[in-house]
């Protein structure tokens, strides 16, 4: 068990999910002594649900800055997991090999194209992505059922393995001398003088640098620091299957094989509230659907399942904040904290290490909703 | 040296298991005509990784075998039937483990 | 296609399961038993019809006790639905299986979880190689298969271990030794508690029937304080380490391990009932009041799913949860739930002596050297547990994420109360403190296909 002597840090992290422990890593890796508060094991814990995409397609057709930061993160990925492993983290699995977005119908096909192109259009060239036809496809994904129609194809999408990543995020953050409290959830935060306090069931402590990085809890917490974060959880359902011989060598929205031969499963997208139980019909449909995908897994064995609540903003892009009323306090929030994980470590952590965010990120505040 | 503590009969049939023939009683346990047939490896969970029955009743998944081509069916919980083809499930070769 | 409806749901046809069945059918209210096997009669009454027309008598008196249960339960009109697997009950008393290849969901009124006990693990090095097994497995391989070896070793402690030892020497097959782990200690424990274990003298009787054949029968090696097995493609031998510091090796191809018996959680823990650590038992079990009610008010735990008291003490409580349950559907049974409370006393009166006396060892709840598996399923090893604990997993949950042990099909069957302790030792919590995996939908495992052959209508 960490023994905490110390009761001053540089920096404060409340929330040990992948936002927390990426931004957390990466004040370190800048030499910033390092605080991460930890709530509970059973905690609802968004992370510990997340499906390990680290997509590009899509993100931020209708927002560009959006679209920037996504394919930004996506860049430093590499970088990222080259570091980690580096630094003597076990092995993420990443591929950036491209994904896939798998179609049903026509009418999933031209949807799918319109957003893409959209996206395509304000990105000045930097985004691709391909409309494969059903013969296409089946070049990349012989097994596809005859439902198929075809899938879009972009070559910035990849995956990589999320509870190694928090692994490794954590391993980097306690090689570069960070200290993680478990069950020492966040319940006071102050300026005194230069300084801000942050209270806990473990103690007080103070720092310079205060980051909420708590998922759905950062709506209780960003008001103690003079911010607001609105936010509500999206339930998603996942199921995974046994280990398999390699079934697809691309990830797909939906589906995607991990390192280890498990096939994730998903996903749903329902407003139940903080809720998070498995629902038979929700995940009936999900197997369904993967078996329109790839018949051939009719008796593959589902071993586990769960339900996980996305963090999410009005309009579903990250909220970024300082504070003006409590310098040196931000809060963060996101539902793509495995894709943003590079951008975190390194440009956020940057900004939140000179106490500014920057223009950058000035879109994401959570003034754009006060229009 | 698996052993019967009851006289054996009843019907005999015919089963294969990684392509030898063996024989087992019509209504028998798939997991105890295995082993009573001196087979006490059932799968590898990794390479150099064998195993074979433990629990018999189902819960600890040891006892996986290939049955007719269908992967993954728990020996233990199932009856053999004339003709049954059985097969050693061997771990994935995709099977990997990330050190830490 | 609507789905089906009963006023009771019996999950489980064991003792407690059908002797439950007995009392709501009699009763009039409709019912369900779904059980996992091909028979009734749960682990404790395997095969025993089929038994009972060749009648073994190694398997002993107690077996065939269940014979008037089983044949009532056959007899008594509940729709019984063998070999179907229940994967989920969801928060709206919607019990979801898979039978045939087809998953189903029945809506109940009442649900009466009698799903029973495992066995708890007992991670000694070489544990996982072909040819060892658990006692339980041994005995049910005799119960279902007449099927025996000859050169076993038995190894640990527990009324189970010294009766199946015992049914074995019945049986003709030479035992090699019974190597028990209960130290001097643990008597000197249990001793305070021996008067209440007088309370059942014919269970007593039967222990020492059972360890005076033993003894006469086989080498026994008492307090013995480390175990390995060794082996290659199977196992070939057995190292113990006595209290003298001395180590014998036993060659055997047949190495039975026990310490002790716990109940089945997975169902229980998924549905998101209470449990909570039960410190004399070291386990953790549902929270129930007495007639067996759950944290949820439909839905009632029956056997040693509950908390572990053996057959008869099953059966009584099957016939108890099912009573308060007649009762709640307007028929009070005052009497007869007075009665089947003081017979359930009774049965237990014995366990305070036995879960000292068999209190599983510190060292025997660990795992002692770095290669020793913990989870077997992903083949995690003491030292990756290890690995992840350094990394700064503080809790069952951040340790699953970080090094896969639970993740496997057995969904912590064996590797989580070993976890569990690994977690409170490393940590200083205790193991209440400490907790478990969050258990989660299927508890067992179910093919897409019959995920997806799940029909409608669904309930809003």
């Amino acid at each position: 068990m960490t023994e905490i002597t110390k009761s001053n840090f540089d920096a404060i992290i409340a929330g040990g999910g992948l936002i927390g422990l990426a931004i957390g890593y990466g004040l370190s890796r800048r030499g910033f002594s390092v605080l991460l508060l930890d709530a509970e094991d059973t905690a609802l814990r968004a992370a510990r649900g997340n499906f390990g995409l680290v997509w590009v397609q899509g993100k931020g057709a209708y927002f560009p800055p959006y679209a920037d930061w996504t394919m930004r993160s996506s860049e430093l990925w590499p970088k990222l997991a080259g570091e980690l492993q580096e630094n003597g983290g076990p092995a993420l699995g990443l591929h950036q090999e491209g994904g896939l977005s798998i179609c049903l119908s026509e009418a999933e096909m031209q949807q799918r194209y319109d957003k893409l192109d959209h996206l395509r259009a304000h990105q000045n060239g930097r985004f691709k992505f391909e409309m494969l036809d059903r013969t296409a496809l089946k070049e990349v994904m012989p097994g596809i059922g005859p439902k198929v129609v075809g899938a879009a194809y972009c070559p910035h999408d990849g995956h990589v393995n999320p509870l190694y990543l928090m692994r490794a995020l954590q391993n980097g953050l306690n090689r570069n001398g960070g200290v993680c409290l478990a069950n020492a959830a966040v319940r006071s935060i102050d300026k005194i003088g230069n300084s801000i306090r942050v209270g806990t069931a473990k103690g007080d402590f103070e720092c310079q640098r205060i980051v909420l990085a708590a998922g759905l809890a950062n709506a209780e917490l960003a008001p103690m620091v003079g911010l607001q974060q609105s936010l509500k959880p999206q339930k998603g359902q996942i199921i995974v299957t046994e280990k398999l011989d390699q079934q697809m060598a691309l990830p797909s929205l939906l589906l995607r094989q991990t390192d280890e031969g498990g096939l994730m499963i998903g996903d749903s997208h329902e407003d139940t509230g903080f809720e998070t139980s498995v629902r038979p019909n929700i995940v009936s449909g999900i197997a369904d659907r993967a078996l329109a995908t790839l018949p051939a897994l009719a008796d593959v064995g589902v071993v586990r399942s769960w339900a996980a609540l996305r963090v999410m903003s009005k309009d579903g892009y990250p909220i970024y904040d300082q504070s003006e009323a409590m310098p040196g306090a931000f809060a963060i929030s996101c539902h793509s904290g495995v894709t943003l994980s590079a951008a975190h470590a390194f440009d956020l952590a940057g900004y939140i290490a000179e106490a500014s965010l920057g223009q950058e990120l000035d879109g994401f505040s959570q003034r754009r909703f006060n229009v | 040296m698996f052993k019967s503590t009851m006289p054996e009969n009843g019907r005999i049939v015919h089963l294969q298991f990684d392509g030898e023939a063996i024989t087992a009683f019509d209504g028998d346990n798939l997991a105890a005509a295995l082993l009573r047939a001196g087979k006490v490896q059932f799968r590898t969970a990794a390479k150099n990784d064998p195993r074979g029955p433990y629990c018999m009743m189902g819960v600890c998944f040891e006892c996986l075998v290939e049955i007719d081509g269908r992967p993954n069916q728990q020996a233990c919980q199932m009856t053999v039937h004339d003709g049954m083809i059985i097969q050693r499930q061997n771990a994935p070769d995709s099977a990997s483990k990330a050190s830490g | 296609m609507a789905n089906q409806h009963f006023q009771i749901v019996i999950i489980g046809a064991g003792p407690a399961g059908m002797a439950a069945a007995l009392t709501t059918t009699k009763a009039g209210l409709e019912t369900i038993v779904i059980d996992d096997q091909k028979d009734s009669g749960g682990q404790v009454y395997r095969n025993l019809q089929a038994n009972q027309e060749t009648s073994p008598a190694y398997l002993g008196q107690s077996y065939y006790d269940g014979a008037k249960l089983a044949q009532s339960f056959a007899d008594c009109g509940a729709v019984y639905r063998p070999d179907c697997t229940v994967w989920q009950i969801t928060d709206m008393h919607e019990v979801a299986l898979v039978s045939r290849g087809k998953a189903e969901l029945i809506t109940a009124d009442y649900i009466i979880i009698a799903t029973g006990a495992i066995e708890r693990p007992m991670p000694v090095k070489g544990w996982t190689l072909p040819g060892v097994m658990s006692v339980g497995g041994a005995q049910t391989m005799l119960k279902q298969a007449a099927l025996g070896a000859d050169n076993a070793v038995f190894v640990g402690s527990g009324p189970l271990l010294y009766l199946t030892a015992w049914q074995y020497i019945k049986a003709g097959l030479a035992v090699r030794a019974v190597i028990d782990i209960t130290s001097a200690q643990q008597w000197r424990s249990a001793i305070p508690f021996a008067p209440l274990a007088l309370l059942q003298p014919d269970m007593l009787a039967m222990g020492r029937k059972w360890l005076g054949d033993i003894r006469r029968n086989t080498e026994v090696i008492n307090h013995v304080s480390a175990v390995e097995i060794i082996g290659q493609s199977q196992a070939q031998a057995v190292s113990c380490t006595l209290s003298s510091g001395d180590k014998i090796d036993i060659d055997s191809n047949h190495i039975f391990l026990h310490q002790g018996v716990v109940p089945n959680v997975n169902l229980t823990m998924a549905t998101a009932l209470a449990h909570q650590w039960d410190y004399q038992a070291h386990c953790w079990r549902p929270v129930i009041d007495v007639t067996g009610k759950s944290s949820d008010e439909q839905i009632y735990i029956a056997g040693d799913g509950g908390g572990i008291g053996g057959a008869k003490a099953a059966a009584i409580a099957g016939r108890l949860a099912a009573s308060a349950i007649v009762a709640r559907c307007g028929m009070p049974r005052f009497l007869a739930q007075l009665y089947y409370k003081l017979r359930h006393l009774h049965y237990l009166s014995i366990r305070p002596f036995l879960d000292r006396l068999y209190f599983p060892p510190a060292h025997f709840r660990l795992a002692q050297t770095d290669e020793t598996i913990i989870c077997r399923c992903e083949a995690v090893s003491k030292a990756d547990v290890n690995s992840a604990l350094a990394s700064g997993a503080s809790g069952p949950n951040q340790l699953k994420a970080f090094c896969r042990a639970g993740m496997g099909r057995c969904q912590g069957r064996s590797c989580g109360l070993i976890v569990q302790e690994m977690i409170a030792s490393h940590t200083g919590q205790s193991m209440a403190e400490t907790g478990y995996y969050r258990l989660r939908p299927p508890v067992k495992p179910i093919t897409l296909a019959e995920l997806a052959s799940l029909e409608g209508p669904w309930p809003d």
